[in-house]
């Protein structure tokens, strides 16, 4: 072989892999997240720790950023081979607006006919279980926690603390109730009521929420009598009705599989970008800490 | 350029003899610069066909324009080490000489990420981590007659040049583990 015959075949044997490794990466066969599609698949999402609206919240590794969950999502509606969804929880619950958010969006995605199951993990309580009731099949292990169905605020109120530091605090407010849940002061009891009222009807919600999503699976009466904040196991929560069936999480990928009518040995794929200085950085709680609030924060 | 092209594949030691008269810097940083390059494209390939979220995406190419970054600090730093130790052990120097063998020696590399992806798409990987190991070693024994060709060595002496470096972070990685361990008995 010549020189120049050999330094053409080189560099034609480069030019055609650097066109298949692009064609990988960027190609018409590969889907808007950056995954290749090759075969039908079941979506992988994953759920740890509380749920916050904090679009950071995912740097911590403790905590889910409801951005992330809804990227996923979308992802698993646009991507045509993904054919189910499998909502791996395994979280106390967290912010309200999170986990309603979360709910509407698996409510979209399972009405374009791609079933959403959810395999629970250690807990699914709460804020958890009010997006698990946005999944068409709950998978618990018997000793999984969840239920507490409820809502809480907590406030803090460091009058004596400033009052021992010398502290105190002045609002200029423009309205009577823009300063409600100060921390400097007692709350007085009509800001109480209107917290309550709110806790309540976010309360309802949450139960509405549950019995729509758990239609013809628990009656109005049961819901009522455990839809009082409680915890229960996985196998209280399948008496209740609160849980479909009881299995680990493959248990779950194969309903998901069933349900989508895929092979049993089919491929699932994880949804959802994660950047690698995300990864790295994950377990450093580092941002949970500076993520601590003061302040009403109503939370399921 | 296809003479030294040609010339590293299958005359490496009269080609880098070549090389280091000639220096020619300008093609040789443009040549390592595209071998990098196209590692990182070759990489990301096989990272999205295995459907990995975190090295084929953003964060991949990323890492990637890093990799290459690093990949020529090394051959500047590289060069740098290798020219003092040879001044300080041999009495010889050859700075240029050995910046454009090594960028010119480093050509083969490329064809370690192209090897791998064609095995890894006809779905034998292990055939192509066994060629990526060789190309490595090979890789290696051009850095030799790098060393050998522009410092006028001889094997034995240009093989304890690229030794020195790892055997001295070695040693003292030793030492400081050792003081490290008495202080903490």
């Amino acid at each position: 072989m010549g020189k120049k015959a050999f330094v053409a075949a080189f560099t034609i044997f480069l030019l055609l892999m650097s066109i298949l490794s692009l064609r990988a990466v960027f190609g018409p066969n590969r889907q808007a997240s950056g995954k290749l599609s090759r075969g039908d698949a079941v979506g992988i999402i994953r759920v740890e720790g509380a749920i916050t609206g904090d679009s950071s919240a995912s740097w911590s590794g403790t905590q889910t950023s409801t951005d992330e969950v809804l990227t996923a999502i979308r992802e698993a509606a646009r991507r045509d081979d993904i054919k189910a969804v499998v909502l791996r929880i395994n979280s106390p619950g967290g912010s309200a607006v999170s986990a309603q958010e979360i709910g509407i969006e698996l409510d979209k995605l399972r009405a374009l006919g791609k079933p959403v199951v959810t395999s629970m993990g250690d807990t699914c309580a709460s804020g958890g279980y009010w997006i698990a009731c946005s999944t068409d099949y709950i998978m618990a292990n018997s000793t999984t926690m969840t239920g507490s169905i409820g809502v809480i605020m907590e406030l803090t109120n460091l009058e004596g603390l400033y009052g021992k530091l010398g502290i105190s605090q002045e609002a200029i407010k423009s309205g009577e109730y823009k300063d409600i849940g100060s921390a400097s002061r007692q709350l007085k009891p009509e800001e109480r009521q209107l917290l309550q009222d709110m806790v309540q009807d976010s309360y309802q919600q949450f139960v509405d929420q549950v019995a729509k999503g758990r239609q013809g699976r628990i009656d109005q009466a049961q819901l009522k009598s455990i839809a009082d904040g409680r915890v229960l196991t996985g196998k209280q929560a399948k008496a209740y009705g609160l849980v479909d069936g009881l299995g680990n999480y493959y248990d779950a990928v194969r309903e998901a599989q069933k349900r989508a009518n895929l092979d049993e040995n089919g491929k699932s794929v994880e949804l959802g970008e994660t950047l690698f200085w995300e990864e790295l950085m994950s377990g450093s709680g580092l941002s949970s800490l500076l993520q601590m609030r003061l302040g009403p924060v109503l939370r399921y | 350029m296809s003479d030294a092209i040609y010339g590293v594949f299958f005359q490496p030691a009269a080609t880098l003899r070549q090389i280091s008269e000639d220096k020619p810097l300008a093609k040789g940083l443009i040549l390592y610069i595209l071998v990098s390059l196209l590692g990182v494209i070759f990489n990301q390939g096989v990272e999205s066909s295995r459907d990995n979220s975190i090295l084929a995406g953003g964060a991949g190419w990323a890492l990637g324009a890093l990799s290459v970054f690093f990949a020529l600090i090394n051959l500047f730093v590289m060069t740098g080490v290798m020219s003092l130790l040879a001044d300080i052990i041999y009495k010889k120097s050859n700075p240029s000489g050995i910046l454009a063998c090594f960028s010119f020696a480093a050509l083969p590399g490329v064809l370690g990420g192209a090897v791998y992806y064609t095995f890894f798409l006809l779905g034998m990987e292990g055939v192509g981590a066994a060629c990526l190991f060789v190309i490595s070693i090979w890789v290696m024994v051009l850095g030799v007659l790098s060393l050998r060709e522009s410092l006028d060595l001889d094997t034995g002496q240009s093989v304890l040049l690229l030794l020195v470096p790892p055997l001295a972070v070695f040693f003292l990685t030793a030492v400081l583990l050792l003081a490290g361990l008495s202080l903490a008995w």
